[in-house]
């Protein structure tokens, strides 16, 4: 599939507000699997990245009307993504998302399918396996700069902080990785 | 530099190999559709891998100004949800007391909660689209809803029919070696064919019982006693009297 440009996006977006379902199942197709992916990776978890999915989308078509600039969809359809995804966690996991949860806890949690078998599938991948332990916070900020190609200033929009700490919570991400591979390649090296 | 690259090839070569099955894709568009009351007779090709989409170029400037950061903040302020009703059992229950609460809406909803006098929050979850909230003594309590961007609605509940307590023995008196205790229980029935006492570790029976006063009759020779009875929804009452 060619890459979107926005200029198409805005076209889509457009339509859909003027209530074309075909053109919603279109930016639908077009988003939904990074939807999920980054669903997913938040969630670690099938059925919560899907309940994540359906409720982002319903929220997106709902709320649509009031996207000012429709060429901003998709960092408009991450940041629902984003929130939903935390209001789902902390519903099932029943914690309380503060700052010191999201960014300083690493999450020991197991992945289940399918993040799981990937992972598994492929030990060299020992980088997902590290960014599936980072903490919450820290692991959309990775996924949004590093999978979304996002900028640290619309990064920064998308978790409601300034651009600066989204530049220190990008160091500790890579920080925490970094310290992590080194740990597990001189673990290798010891066993 | 380097890094930044491993991490970036870790992300999309793991995207390539996830996909959200076609089924669940496709009934959550048809569910968004739906919900906006949008026809869902539409043309889906699901999609492998999630690597298809790039991100829109913004061409780099003005992206603060226009991106969508404000306007979801205006969007999730728009959704308002509020308590439509509160069920929940009146039955007298030695049990936590069920809220069944429905909301105008479950979409925007941060987090919904039951509070009582003393600032205790017992926190709903979501169960066929509506919110549990379980509530385990009697009181007054604030059920609320809070929305995304804080926006809160409650009503208030007064719960009484919760009942942990065993009956409670409202006189006692000695003759001789006969022993008469009466019990009274505020809320529940007394189960007072389920009374008996111990002695020395061993259960001995009451020689009468009377049903309609709640008394019962213990012929005690030794000088202490553990008696026990249960009211109908099975609550304990224990209480150890010596002879005086």
């Amino acid at each position: 599939m060619a890459e979107l440009n926005h200029k198409q996006i805005a076209k889509l977006v457009k339509r859909t507000k003027d209530g074309d379902s075909d053109a919603f199942a279109k930016l639908y197709e077009m988003t939904y699997q990074k939807v999920y992916f980054f669903s997913l990776y938040l969630t670690k978890n099938e059925t919560l990245a899907q309940d994540v999915v359906q409720e982002t989308f319903i929220d997106a078509l709902k709320y649509l009307d009031t996207l000012k600039n429709d060429k901003a969809f998709v960092a408009w359809l991450n940041k629902i993504n984003y929130s939903t995804a935390l209001r789902i966690l902390k519903k099932e996991k029943n914690i309380s998302l503060t700052d010191e949860y999201l960014y300083n806890i690493p999450d020991t949690s197991e992945s289940s399918y399918p993040m799981e078998m990937i992972i598994k599938d492929d030990q060299r991948n020992e980088v997902l396996q590290c960014i599936a332990t980072l903490p919450y916070g820290l692991r959309a900020v990775i996924i949004l700069k590093y999978y979304h190609d996002m900028k640290d200033r619309e990064i920064a929009l998308i978790l409601d902080c300034p651009v600066g700490t989204v530049k220190s919570r990008l160091n500790t991400a890579r920080r925490m990785l970094k310290e992590q591979l080194v740990a597990r390649k001189e673990a290798v090296y010891e066993g | 530099m380097r890094d930044e690259l491993y991490i970036k090839e870790a992300l999309f070569s793991a995207s390539k190999k996830i996909s959200m099955d076609s089924e669940v894709a496709k009934n959550t568009l048809l569910t968004a559709l739906s919900s906006a009351n949008m026809s869902t007779n539409v043309a889906f090709t699901p999609v492998i891998g999630a690597a298809v989409l790039a991100r829109p170029k913004f061409n780099g400037t003005n992206i603060a100004a226009t991106t969508a950061a404000g306007v979801t903040v205006l969007a999730v302020g728009a959704i308002n949800p509020t308590i439509n009703r509160i069920d929940y059992l009146n039955d007298i229950t030695n049990k936590p007391v069920e809220l069944v609460v429905e909301l105008s809406t479950n979409s925007g909803v941060e987090e919904v909660y039951a509070q009582n006098e003393s600032g205790v929050k017992y926190y709903g979850y979501l169960n066929n689209g509506d919110y549990v909230i379980n509530i385990i003594d009697n009181g007054t309590y604030k059920v609320e809803v809070v929305s995304d961007v804080g926006v809160k609605n409650s009503k208030q509940i007064t719960i009484s029919n919760i009942d942990k307590y065993g009956p409670t023995i409202s006189t006692y008196s000695f003759d001789g070696s006969l022993l008469e205790i009466t019990y009274t229980d505020e809320m529940s029935n007394i189960d007072i064919n389920s009374a008996y006492g111990l002695v020395n570790g061993s259960k001995v029976s009451p020689i009468s019982i009377d049903k309609s006063s709640n008394t019962v009759v213990y012929e005690l020779n030794e000088a202490s006693i553990n008696v026990f009875v249960y009211d109908e929804l099975g609550n304990e009452s224990n209480y150890f009297i010596e002879k005086k």
